[in-house]
């Protein structure tokens, strides 16, 4: 079944403008443009014709002209020929397109899908809602199920990143708890915060505990993180609360494009520093995930199968989003039942 | 407010990446242009060393590269 029954983010809007841009959704290539409206269209990258990508045209009145015989294209796919303008049969296939969040997201033209409204709910009442700061795509070089893998556990952590969450001696006192639902993963994780500059800049005191709280859905595959830290002596949060949905988007067969939505709570005094703290924690948000994707094609030839695999207690929301990522996102019912026979012989003791 | 330098760190990093990523492309206009982009880049930040840039120096930067790395990965999907 195809993925973009769902939509998809594919761009930040900023990034389209008087020239096409291909962009690639599971091995499916489109080429973006904007009409003589300034509205984002998008079309398969493919000329009816003789095949040349679209993206590598240009922008004519609105109209995406083929680079190769000058065939042009509406934002509806209507083509025509431009030495034969009769010819019959000559549309391309358009996508529904909605810009949002400052990003460009697409589906399939019959899709009943909606673009999420990102209404997050205030932690207090004093604390107001979650205020935009961000957005950004990061490629990954591996498969999804590799990058799906490393965003649904922790435990790298101290290993891979270097400004939030623990440090490599506090590995052994990780607050850890997962639920697993039929359509989502839900997983807690809490640590003594690593002493880090990040700390002054988001009003941190030495001793405050990281948490990190997620939920991973598959409708397309979309983990939201809620970061904050505690107090542990008075079980006062502080004031800045980050809140990242990270969409997951399959490119190719070895590589997923990460698009991050950063949201920031700000209680006092934080308030009034908004229009700063949003780049900074932009910037401190595309680090972690920078780092994450330096370190992923160390392991982007890990296998679909987990078969072998001596997994632990944090490896548990692994097993699970695996095979919901097949259920719910690649509807395939032979891939689920070969996961459930692969992953028989996974050993998740703690 | 802030110290520069976790912004600065994560900048400089990005950038060295992206640099190691157009060199390894194959070389054409449009990656010529980006290379040169991201020497400029990195040649601002590098002077930052010795005169601090200001508030929204800082945030315009780390804007120009994450919108680098934009066009780089487009780059790469149009070279493949």
């Amino acid at each position: 079944m195809n993925v973009l029954r769902f939509f998809h983010p594919v761009l930040p809007s900023r990034s389209l403008r008087g020239k096409p841009v291909k962009v690639t959704v599971a091995d499916e290539s489109f080429a973006l443009f904007r009409d003589e409206h300034g509205r984002a269209c998008a079309v398969a990258d493919r000329c009816p014709h003789r095949f040349a990508p679209l993206s590598a045209g240009r922008v004519d009145r609105g109209k995406l002209v083929c680079a190769y015989h000058g065939w042009s294209f509406d934002g509806e796919g209507h083509g025509k020929s431009a030495s034969q303008p009769s010819l019959a049969k000559c549309d391309v296939r358009s996508m529904r397109v909605v810009e949002k969040h400052g990003y460009i997201w697409i589906a399939n033209r019959d899709s009943e899908d909606e673009v999420p409204n990102f209404d997050f709910t205030a932690s207090t009442p004093e604390s107001g809602k979650a205020r935009f700061c961000g957005a950004f795509p990061v490629r990954f070089d591996a498969p999804l199920h590799v990058v799906l893998d490393n965003f649904s556990e922790d435990e790298h952590t101290p290993f891979v990143h270097t400004r939030l969450g623990w440090e490599s001696r506090d590995v052994t006192s990780i607050g850890f708890h997962a639920t697993r639902y039929d359509d989502r993963t839900e997983v807690h994780y809490d640590a003594p915060q690593r002493p880090t500059r990040v700390g002054r800049i988001f009003g941190l005191h030495l001793g405050d505990v990281f948490h990190n709280d997620w939920v991973t859905r598959f409708d397309p595959p979309c983990t939201t993180y809620k970061t904050k830290w505690v107090d542990p002596k008075t079980s006062v949060t502080r004031p800045l609360r980050i809140t990242s949905p990270i969409y997951f988007v399959p490119e190719t067969g070895s590589s997923t494009i990460l698009h991050t939505f950063v949201f920031a709570e700000t209680g006092e005094p934080y308030g009034r520093f908004f229009p700063l703290l949003r780049h900074i924690v932009t910037a401190i948000a595309f680090g972690e995930i920078w780092d994450d994707a330096r370190f992923i094609p160390t392991v982007k030839h890990t296998p679909r199968s987990m078969r072998g695999m001596r997994l632990g207690k944090f490896d548990k929301p692994l097993v699970h989003n695996r095979r919901l990522l097949d259920r719910l996102y690649f509807a395939n019912l032979d891939e689920v039942a070969n996961a459930d026979d692969g992953t028989g012989t996974i050993q998740t003791g703690s | 407010m802030p110290p520069a330098s976790i912004r600065l760190d994560i900048v400089r990093t990005a950038l060295a990446d992206i640099v190691e990523r157009l060199a390894e492309m194959p070389a054409n206009a449009d990656v010529r242009e980006l290379r040169m982009q991201a020497a400029s880049f990195s040649r601002v930040v590098r002077e930052w060393d010795s005169r601090p840039p200001s508030e929204e120096q800082r945030a315009e930067m780390t804007k120009s590269v994450i919108d680098l790395n934009v066009k780089v990965m487009a780059l790469g999907r149009t070279t493949q």
